[in-house]
């Protein structure tokens, strides 16, 4: 879907917690959030600081020259919290 | 067009955020209450998409989805879906002067359909061609 959306020439950028699936696609531009669970890709519910750092991360991607393939792996330890 | 799996699609680009509109496009299986829940029984799976209003109360959004519950629990998102779509954040950068405005549309599919050679023949093309009369600027993709 990343692949279709970017060959029209429309940036993208992916929130990724499954690492193995996504390197497969190859993503554009894409951020991984280490250690977060399945049901919250952004943060826990009402996590409104967390969300808010995972979000800016992924859309700072757009911004800068990437590696295309490259998935970053990015902290954000407010998550445990 | 059909891509070689080696090559990467890459659009460059110069635009800072705060003159961008984004569009979420989500495989979290998130969809308005009144649309028709994802189709959750793996024999049939579900390859459609549902577009999600950009002016859509957050409140009115819920999520279904066939992923098992021990490796996508639906129960967060339900509880603010910002965990898997970041609509109210995405408006809090707008209303900051950080982001340039959030698209008049999202689009949101099911992950873990297994209907891949019908989603990508059929369902992909669709969706490609809905964000592309958006003129989002950039799209923000989030899984569950």
């Amino acid at each position: 879907m990343q692949r279709g959306i970017e060959a029209q020439g429309i940036p993208t950028s992916l929130i990724t917690l499954d690492v193995e699936q996504s390197s497969l696609m190859r993503p554009p531009r894409a951020i991984h959030p280490i250690g977060f669970k399945f049901g919250h890709s952004l943060g826990k519910p009402h996590d409104k600081n967390t969300q808010m750092k995972v979000l800016l991360a992924a859309l700072e991607e757009i911004t800068k020259r990437q590696e295309p393939g490259h998935i970053h792996e990015v902290d954000f330890p407010s998550y445990n919290q | 067009m059909e891509l070689s799996r080696k090559a990467i699609p890459y659009t460059p680009n110069d635009k800072p955020l705060h003159e961008m509109t984004i569009m979420i496009v989500s495989t979290s299986g998130v969809h308005l209450k009144d649309q028709e829940p994802y189709n959750t029984d793996p024999a049939e799976g579900d390859a459609t998409f549902r577009i999600i209003p950009g002016d859509v109360d957050p409140k009115e959004l819920t999520v279904t989805h066939s992923a098992p519950k021990d490796h996508y629990n639906t129960d967060f998102p339900k509880e603010d879906i910002n965990c898997v779509f970041p609509i109210d954040r995405l408006r809090e950068l707008v209303d900051d002067g950080d982001l340039g405005g959030v698209a008049e549309k999202h689009l949101t599919m099911m992950g873990y359909s297994m209907r891949l050679n019908k989603i990508n023949k059929e369902t992909i093309p669709a969706l490609v061609k809905e964000v592309v009369r958006s003129k989002a600027d950039a799209v923000l993709l989030t899984a569950g």
